[in-house]
């Protein structure tokens, strides 16, 4: 029996399913932007069942439900097509393990209910893969932080409230050991957002800073301290980010697609289809064997960079597959096919790149130190 | 959280899985592969008998699918010659008492597509594998003995097909799993050695393994064979719940174990550089082995059964009828 089968497991796929049937119109996980009031009501819905805080504590408000739970609801979404996890809860994340009791009172439950949305300011215009040579500044000025820089491919951050900014508080060229996380309002005096329109119909932002002051209480966790922070808090993240729902999806709809042109039942296509199939299960056993690691303690990084450049290849794949049948159909705007192909484009870049990944695993799984 | 069901073997099947990595450690070494080719050995196919495992998966047998997945693939790690997928699909099949020769390794089966039939001059039965399922060949005529790239002496014959088996479902799952798991654990050892190799052979003043041409190649053939054993147990674990979707999944693991372990023992040629061309270098006793396991044809009809499958396995989950 796998996890899954568990009656209880089911039950509670059972249950997202049925609360999902009100959101079939959203059709937002292959992008957020153009409905973005509305993406924002669907999650107030989950927070409102708690399902934003699903894993959390108790004590914070949280159901402690196992991880596995949370990969369910997060791969019913998927699946549903309805949205991507919020990025407040990375932030969540991150104040759990290092939030001083005031901002935990102040931003857990908010975050928990679906109230305020965040947009994560890491890369900038010199600092994509080698994050750690970030150059943004915090300088401490008494009890603010002044900063001054530039951020870019900020996704959502034209609709939230709020900037999870990662910023240098030490000295130039300090890397990793002088990073410090600051939360910032988007509407603070200083700092101006621009969309940059992006090729799947959706748009990133660049962020810039001159002079915005940050309140010193709105730094979570030690200053210097972010580098280690963000691992944790991606570590508690990782098993929700690729569910396979979202792959399963696709494949649903390009078997839909090659009904709908009439290649139904060749045998090339039959075939073909079927090793995507194949496919499609692999990234879903990779996809729970991270549950897995985590439910038992274990290290997760390289099964969850495994996971995530299976998955995230295996996206275009499909899509590619579909606009191969598809002929000239596919190329009118609107069509699902094409929509897949635009935005898989990306899957493979944003969170990490597939050679940042491969990477990791060749030094954390295979010992083949050096290759970074 | 003991009975958690896990994507990993558990501990008896790893200990299952163990016994005959030790097995094979003292009985099956590199030089034995190396200097036996694929030839069938009767000796050490009767000892391998006597640890109990031909018999796994069948119905008569002790053991279930998932024990049998777990020796098949130390077996694989140490490129065990001979008819290991023929004999656990055979051991679903055959009757009492040949069933007890089978396991007792005192005779052997053969699988193929007429006339060309593996281990044809040495089985005792031969099995015609075809669309409509497994059919007994009784031989009709002499078999003309050739030998085949992983040195394994195979046959020609002449032979009568009778009626396909009634149910021959378990036993083409059984060859299936047992030859993805043979497969995903000869690349997997393949694949480790090449590692191995990109981390001592130093080129430019480096261990070739630094030059991400080198390093990134070997971790795609490491991440899909890890899918591969994934799907693998997944399908034995299946094949042991009854009413599971073990079969269907048997053959996806049967076609995910097939192209990873492709990919891999050609990745693993390229990392040992001209070493690894060399007749008794350190690919070519798994890359041959692998190369041949590849060509049963076990694929028949699995990529049409699978089509709709996670769709179905959708659907079972979802409420929604589509
Ligand atoms: C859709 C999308 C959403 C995003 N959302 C956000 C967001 O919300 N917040 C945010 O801060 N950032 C976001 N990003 C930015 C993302 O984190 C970066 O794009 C990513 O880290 C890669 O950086 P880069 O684009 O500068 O590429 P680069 O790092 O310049 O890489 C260019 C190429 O070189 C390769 N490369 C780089 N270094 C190595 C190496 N050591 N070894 C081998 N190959 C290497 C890369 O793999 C890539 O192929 C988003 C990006 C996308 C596409």
């Amino acid at each position: 029996m796998s996890a899954l089968d568990q009656p209880e497991v089911q039950a509670f796929r059972r249950e997202v399913q049925s609360f999902l049937l009100d959101w079939e119109d959203l059709d937002a996980y292959l992008r957020h932007g153009p409905r973005w009031e509305r993406v924002t009501d669907f999650f107030a819905a989950l927070g409102r069942r708690g399902w934003l805080a699903l894993s959390w504590p108790e004590a914070e408000g949280g159901r402690a439900a196992r991880a596995l739970l949370e990969y369910v609801l997060w791969d019913e979404i998927a699946y549903a097509r309805a949205a991507r996890n919020p990025l407040c809860t990375i932030v969540a994340r991150t104040i759990l393990r290092a939030g001083s009791d005031a901002q935990r009172s102040e931003w857990l439950p908010a975050i928990r209910a679906g109230r305020i949305h965040f947009a994560l300011g890491y890369s900038e215009p010199e600092a994509g893969s080698d994050l750690a040579s970030l150059r943004t500044m915090a300088r401490r000025e008494g009890a603010f932080y002044r900063v001054d820089g530039q951020k870019c491919w900020q996704s959502y951050a034209g609709h939230v409230d709020h900037l999870w900014l990662l910023a240098r508080t030490g000295e130039p060229g300090s890397r990793g050991t002088g990073l410090s996380l600051l939360i910032v309002d988007t509407d603070a005096p200083g700092l101006t957002i621009r969309p940059l329109p992006t090729l799947d119909g959706d748009a990133l932002y660049e962020c810039h800073f001159e002079g915005v002051q940050v309140p010193v209480t709105r730094r979570v966790g030690p200053e210097h301290g972010a580098w280690q922070l963000m691992a944790e808090a991606l570590a508690d993240e990782r098993h929700i980010q690729f569910p396979a729902g979202r792959l399963r999806r696709d494949l649903d709809e390009v078997q839909a697609f090659v009904r709908s042109i009439g290649l139904e039942g060749r045998d090339a296509v039959t075939e073909r289809l079927g090793e995507l199939a194949v496919r499609v299960l692999e990234a879903e056993l990779l996809a729970l064997r991270v549950v897995e690691q985590m439910e038992t303690g274990r290290d997760t990084t390289v099964a969850a960079a495994a996971n995530k450049v299976f998955h995230t290849e295996l996206s275009q794949e499909i899509a590619r597959q579909a606009f191969e049948w598809g002929g000239a159909d596919v190329l009118v705007d609107g069509a699902r096919v094409q929509d897949l192909w635009r935005q898989s484009l990306w899957e493979t870049i944003g969170g990490g790149t597939s050679e940042v990944m491969r990477s990791v695993i060749a030094r954390h799984g295979l010992g083949l130190g050096g290759a970074r | 959280m003991g009975d958690e069901p896990s994507l990993e073997f558990d501990a008896d099947r790893a200990a299952v899985r163990d016994a005959v990595a030790t097995f094979c450690a003292d009985r099956c070494r590199a030089e034995y592969v190396r200097k036996n080719g694929g030839r069938f050995d009767p000796t050490r196919w009767r000892e391998l008998a006597e640890l109990g495992v031909l018999g796994l998966g069948s119905p008569e047998g002790e053991g279930g699918a998932r024990e049998l997945a777990a020796a098949c693939e130390a077996l694989g790690a140490a490129v065990f010659p001979g008819p290991v997928v023929e004999s656990f699909t055979a051991a679903a099949l055959l009757p009492s008492p040949q069933l007890e020769r089978l396991v007792a390794g005192d005779a052997i089966a053969g699988i193929g597509a007429p006339p060309l039939f593996s281990f044809a001059p040495d089985a005792t039965w031969l099995l015609a594998l075809g669309p409509d399922g497994i059919r007994p060949a009784e031989r009709v005529g002499p078999v003309e003995a050739v030998t085949t790239l992983a040195g394994e002496v195979w046959g020609r014959v002449e032979v009568d097909l009778s009626e396909p088996h009634r149910d021959s479902t378990l036993a083409l799952a059984n060859g299936r799993c047992a030859g993805a798991s043979y497969l995903v654990g000869a690349a997997s050892a393949l694949t480790l050695a090449a590692v191995e190799h990109a981390r001592t052979r130093r080129q430019f003043g480096r261990p070739v393994g630094e030059f991400q041409g080198v390093a990134h190649p070997l971790v795609t053939a490491w991440t899909n064979l890890e899918a591969a054993g994934l799907l693998v147990r997944e399908a034995a674990a299946e094949l042991d719940a009854p009413g599971g979707d073990g079969p269907v999944l048997a053959g996806a693991a049967w076609l995910s174990a097939r192209s990873a372990a492709l990919a891999a023992a050609a990745q693993a040629h390229q990392t040992f550089g001209a070493i690894g061309i060399t007749l008794e270098g350190p690919a070519f006793a798994a890359t041959r082995r692998i190369r041949q396991l590849c060509s049963l044809p076990l694929a028949q009809r699995a990529l049409g059964d699978l089509e709709g499958h996670t769709r179905q396995r959708g659907a079972g989950l979802r409420r929604t009828p589509r």
